[in-house]
């Protein structure tokens, strides 16, 4: 589904990718951890091609990403979503129409249609009251939750997370990941970038550890739990290696 | 600093011509356009009217003195009408155009690009330039050659104000020599440099706001170079579109 082949990015003298190779499964939720600074959200963000690599492919469902022009990386976003660290949303759009969004670009709904859809969506991520609200007037877990919601809204085959419980309560940062847990049980294809180990070991069927521009080790959960060597305990505990 | 204009150069060259291939298909959102033409035209009005009105009042006045000495006063009204229509009325709107409208432009992009709002557009399959670029350089184009008729207009309104109660000129006399000084060329020459200006202030504030890099900074800067590069080709270009012009009218 999501192919990354010796991919490598620099940012003017920054080499911040050299070699990175991974594969994601359809219906795979990839966990991609690593320290500050060491490319996650660049990669994610090169997946959904909104950034071009120096060298390497990408491919997601066959597509060689830097292949495309920017039309047809239009087409190919509506099925695949990214969630924003921040949320992204518009702020001069309230909720509804920050949700509306890609419902009035990409799909032929009437009006009543996008308005059902968008009440359902925040029925389920517990937002119901909040349509006419704008941005800046969302606290950040709120904003965060909308941001997920206006990406899978779309109902996307893939979902990409840029740290989605990052800066959040434990509340807040349960609630997502209850949601990301749904949306894993419905077949989406995901890759979540988090520091956020417990969310990533509940969430994720693979981790990668990414360091010094490459993916030094990648395991299951479970392999995890039964490695105390591997390189992603020393990385949790801020132990260098 | 060649580097960096050829970078400029490049920059605006692409964004232009996507602007182009964005207008011959695709949705076009026309109720982006209306609301920046509201933006642009609308709010910018109440700034044009003072600044069109105290220019022309000055200009008058300063005219009237100097040419007094001369026996010149009663061709203050030739002076007036000439000045403003080909030169001052398309000059002094679009740079206080550049002012408020580019500088807005540039930090309102930037903030978008610096909060990851254009990179949901993108990723949520839209096109920033259909989105954010075409609505307001087309606001631009429609807006500002209109403002600047306008701006002609209480120019010469605030130079028969001062004509008559400072310089003592009688105002049918002052309304009816402006009239039958100016020339279809005139206006249409103070009409096309609008839309060229329109331009200089729209496609440079669109692409610095694009192009912001880093946080609060990075906006600031772009908003300050947005201003300074919009003036800068609104001065430059005068020259040039009036010797232009200068040209076509000696074949005409």
């Amino acid at each position: 589904m999501i192919n990354v082949s010796h991919f490598s990015k620099s940012f003017g003298n920054k080499q911040v990718h050299k070699n990175i190779n991974f594969h994601v499964k359809k219906g795979e939720c990839l966990g991609l951890i690593g320290g500050s600074g060491t490319g996650k959200s660049v990669l994610l963000r090169s997946i959904i091609g909104l950034e071009s690599p120096d060298s390497g492919t990408i491919t997601v469902n066959d597509q060689n990403i830097n292949a495309l022009s920017e039309k047809e990386l239009i087409q190919l976003r509506q099925n695949v979503s990214y969630v924003f660290q921040g949320g992204a949303l518009f702020d001069s759009l309230n909720v509804f129409d920050n949700l509306a969004y890609a419902l009035k670009e990409h799909t032929t709904l009437s009006a009543p249609e996008i308005e059902q859809k968008i009440h359902s969506t925040l029925k389920q991520f517990g937002l119901a009251n909040s349509t006419e609200l704008m941005p800046s007037q969302l606290s950040g877990g709120m904003q965060k939750r909308i941001g997920l919601a206006r990406a899978m809204i779309m109902n996307p085959s893939i979902l990409l997370y840029d740290e989605p419980t990052a800066g959040l309560d434990p509340f807040n940062t349960k609630k997502i990941k209850e949601l990301i847990l749904n949306l894993k049980q419905t077949g989406v294809t995901s890759i979540l970038v988090t520091h956020d180990m417990p969310v990533a070991l509940d969430v994720c069927d693979r981790l990668a550890l990414l360091m010094q521009g490459e993916i030094v080790e990648e395991m299951s959960p479970q392999e995890f739990h039964q490695s105390p060597q591997a390189l992603m305990h020393h990385f949790i505990h801020g132990e260098t290696f | 600093m060649t580097g960096t204009l050829w970078i400029f150069l490049g920059g605006v060259t692409l964004l232009t011509l996507q602007i182009a291939r964005d207008l011959r298909s695709g949705p076009f959102y026309f109720d982006l356009f209306v609301e920046q033409l509201y933006q642009v035209g609308i709010k910018s009005i109440p700034l044009v009217f003072l600044t069109a009105l105290s220019i022309g009042m000055v200009m008058s006045l300063q005219f009237g003195l100097g040419l007094e000495k001369f026996g010149g006063k009663l061709y203050v009204p030739k002076l007036m009408a000439a000045t403003i229509i080909r030169e001052i009325g398309p000059v002094f709107t679009s740079l206080m155009m550049a002012a408020r409208v580019g500088a807005g432009f540039a930090s309102e992009i930037g903030s978008m690009v610096v909060t990851q709002q254009v990179d949901a557009i993108r990723a949520l399959g839209t096109s920033p330039t259909r989105k954010i670029v075409l609505p307001r350089v087309l606001a631009c184009l429609v807006a500002v050659p209109i403002l600047v008729a306008f701006a002609n207009i209480i120019g010469m309104a605030g130079g028969l104000l001062i004509g008559s109660i400072e310089l003592g000129l009688d105002p049918n006399y002052y309304l009816l020599n402006t009239l039958s000084t100016l020339r279809m060329s005139d206006y249409f020459t103070g009409f096309f440099k609008a839309v060229f200006f329109s331009l200089f202030i729209s496609l440079p504030s669109c692409y610095y706001g694009l192009n912001v890099t880093t946080g609060a900074t990075g906006v600031g800067l772009s908003t300050t170079r947005a201003v300074v590069t919009s003036s800068i080709l609104i001065l430059i270009g005068d020259f040039f579109l009036s010797k232009l012009f200068w040209i076509i009218q000696k074949w005409g």
